[in-house]
């Protein structure tokens, strides 16, 4: 059987000499124990949200990139189309122009549409984020490099140049 | 305890949680606005070409298949002998499509206009006794039914019988290079040999018997309506077709024509007929006529979307150049 010496409570700290010292400590126990809840959960919801607005980030990505495929592949099939409309007679049509409307944006960012040579390519690019899609064109007229914004988009056969061009619709 | 969890502090905390649900709420709404350009890119990628960005081209197909036999037509019609008569057949055809034509198209919401264009004139030589061997007038054997010739379309033959004993049937272009065509054979079946200044090949079926012919569509490639590589293309790509190696003006030349009877049709421009068969039709012996050898005309599609305007050569039965 113990017995106690001074003035002692059940845990066993001296009130008499570090009353005042041991109340100061449960409370910085108590304050740390709150800055580390704060300072986890700051930290777990931080994450979670680098970590979530990283994901929407990247799947917006993707979604641009998919969307400008769909949209060059169209644009591509109206320069071929156009190519057959030049190759299909023993002489060059006089005009052949397919006009087509797409959306002006794509998840909320503009675009632009390139046609370039050496390869024979369309090229779309989009602004915020910058994402580009190479679609490759097989044609047999040439291809003059040319630019339009994305949006409403015309090709056509420039009689001139004896050249595909595609143009602001 | 309690003095630690006043209201100042649940208020931070509460502020905190606050700002990053909120925080989250707009990630979210944005990975709904991003969900839904996914969706219409499906729907997008599923959409169709341009209307009517393939009917331009197809209706213009169209138009000249009937322009097309429409001079075969008048070209075969003996009553059509002159120059003027063949052109007007042209023209009324060419109205004729303009005026049934326009209304189709206007009703699918495209515009169509044709007009003709000018005209290039020729030479129908042909044969049209089927029990006729292949010889002239005066029975030559070895003949040149025209010489100095620019071009040839539409050339056929239609063979009742054949010879096969000797020298083989030849049809033969002859320039610098020289083109052939041989019909020979066995006692059941006959080879079509084509023979380019680089290379030949043949086409083998069965020998014609009685009420059976044997066709060969030289510039469409059949023979009995199948396909015959040896009239049109090898499995290498090698061109074999009617004139392929031949440049310039070249003859055109009958050997051993005597060995086959049949009927026989092809369209020149430019060089001098034969002066060995008859000028006008003639039911029994080897004719040459007044032809139109091609047409122009000009084409316009005009659509919402499409716009597609040009001159089309219409000269049936030509082969690539």
């Amino acid at each position: 059987m113990s017995t106690q010496t001074g003035n002692t409570d059940s845990t066993g700290e001296d009130r008499t000499e570090g009353g005042g010292r041991a109340v100061d400590d449960r409370g910085i126990s108590i304050t740390l124990n709150y800055v580390l809840v704060l300072g986890i959960s700051a930290t777990l919801v931080a994450g979670l949200l680098v970590a979530g607005g990283t994901f929407v980030e990247d799947q917006r990505e993707r979604v641009i990139e998919d969307e400008m495929n769909v949209v060059g592949n169209h644009i591509a099939g109206d320069i071929e189309q156009v190519d057959r409309m030049v190759q299909v007679g023993v002489t060059k049509p006089d005009q052949a122009v397919i006009n087509q409307t797409f959306q002006r944006t794509v998840s909320g960012t503009t675009y632009n549409v390139e046609l370039e040579s050496s390869p024979d390519q369309v090229v779309l690019t989009s602004n915020s984020p910058s994402v580009t899609v190479e679609i490759p064109v097989t044609v047999q007229t040439d291809v003059r490099e040319s630019f339009a914004f994305g949006g409403e988009t015309a090709v056509q056969y420039d009689d001139s140049a004896d050249a595909l061009v595609i143009l602001d619709g | 305890m309690a003095h630690l969890s006043g209201a100042g502090e649940r208020g931070d905390r509460g502020q905190l949680l606050m700002i990053a649900v909120l925080v989250l709420a707009a990630a979210f709404i944005v990975l709904a606005l991003v969900i839904n350009s996914a969706i219409f890119t499906e729907n997008l990628a599923t959409r169709e070409d341009v209307a009517g960005s393939e009917e331009a081209l197809e209706y213009r197909a169209d138009v000249t298949a009937s322009i097309d036999a429409a001079i075969v037509a008048g070209n075969e019609d003996h009553e059509l002998a002159t120059d003027a008569e063949l052109e007007a057949h042209a023209r009324n055809e060419i109205s004729t499509l303009q005026n049934r034509g326009g209304l189709v198209q206007a009703i699918r919401g495209g515009v169509v206009d044709l007009s003709y264009d000018t005209k290039q004139m020729g030479d129908r030589i042909a044969q049209d006794n089927t029990s006729r061997n292949l010889t002239n007038d005066t029975a030559s054997a070895d003949w040149r039914p025209a010489t100095g010739v620019d071009e040839i379309r539409n050339v056929g033959f239609e063979l009742t019988e054949v010879d096969t004993r000797g020298e083989p049937f030849r049809f033969r272009l002859e320039g610098g290079d020289n083109w052939q065509l041989s019909v020979s054979g066995d006692s059941s079946e006959v080879a079509i040999k084509v023979d380019t200044p680089t290379a030949s090949a043949q086409c083998v079926r069965d020998e014609p018997t009685a009420g059976d012919p044997l066709t060969i569509d030289v510039t469409g490639a059949s023979v009995n309506g199948e396909p015959c590589h040896a009239l049109h293309r090898l499995s290498n790509g090698t061109q074999m077709w009617l004139g392929t190696g031949v440049s310039g003006s070249f003859d055109l030349r009958f050997q051993n024509s005597d060995r086959v009877n049949g009927t026989y049709s092809m369209v020149t421009r430019g060089g001098t007929p034969d002066t060995g068969i008859e000028s006008g039709y003639d039911s029994d012996e080897p004719y040459v006529v007044n032809a139109l050898y091609s047409v122009r005309f000009d084409y316009s599609y005009q659509g919402h979307a499409v716009a597609y305007n040009g001159t089309v050569l219409s000269a049936p039965g030509e082969v690539p150049p």
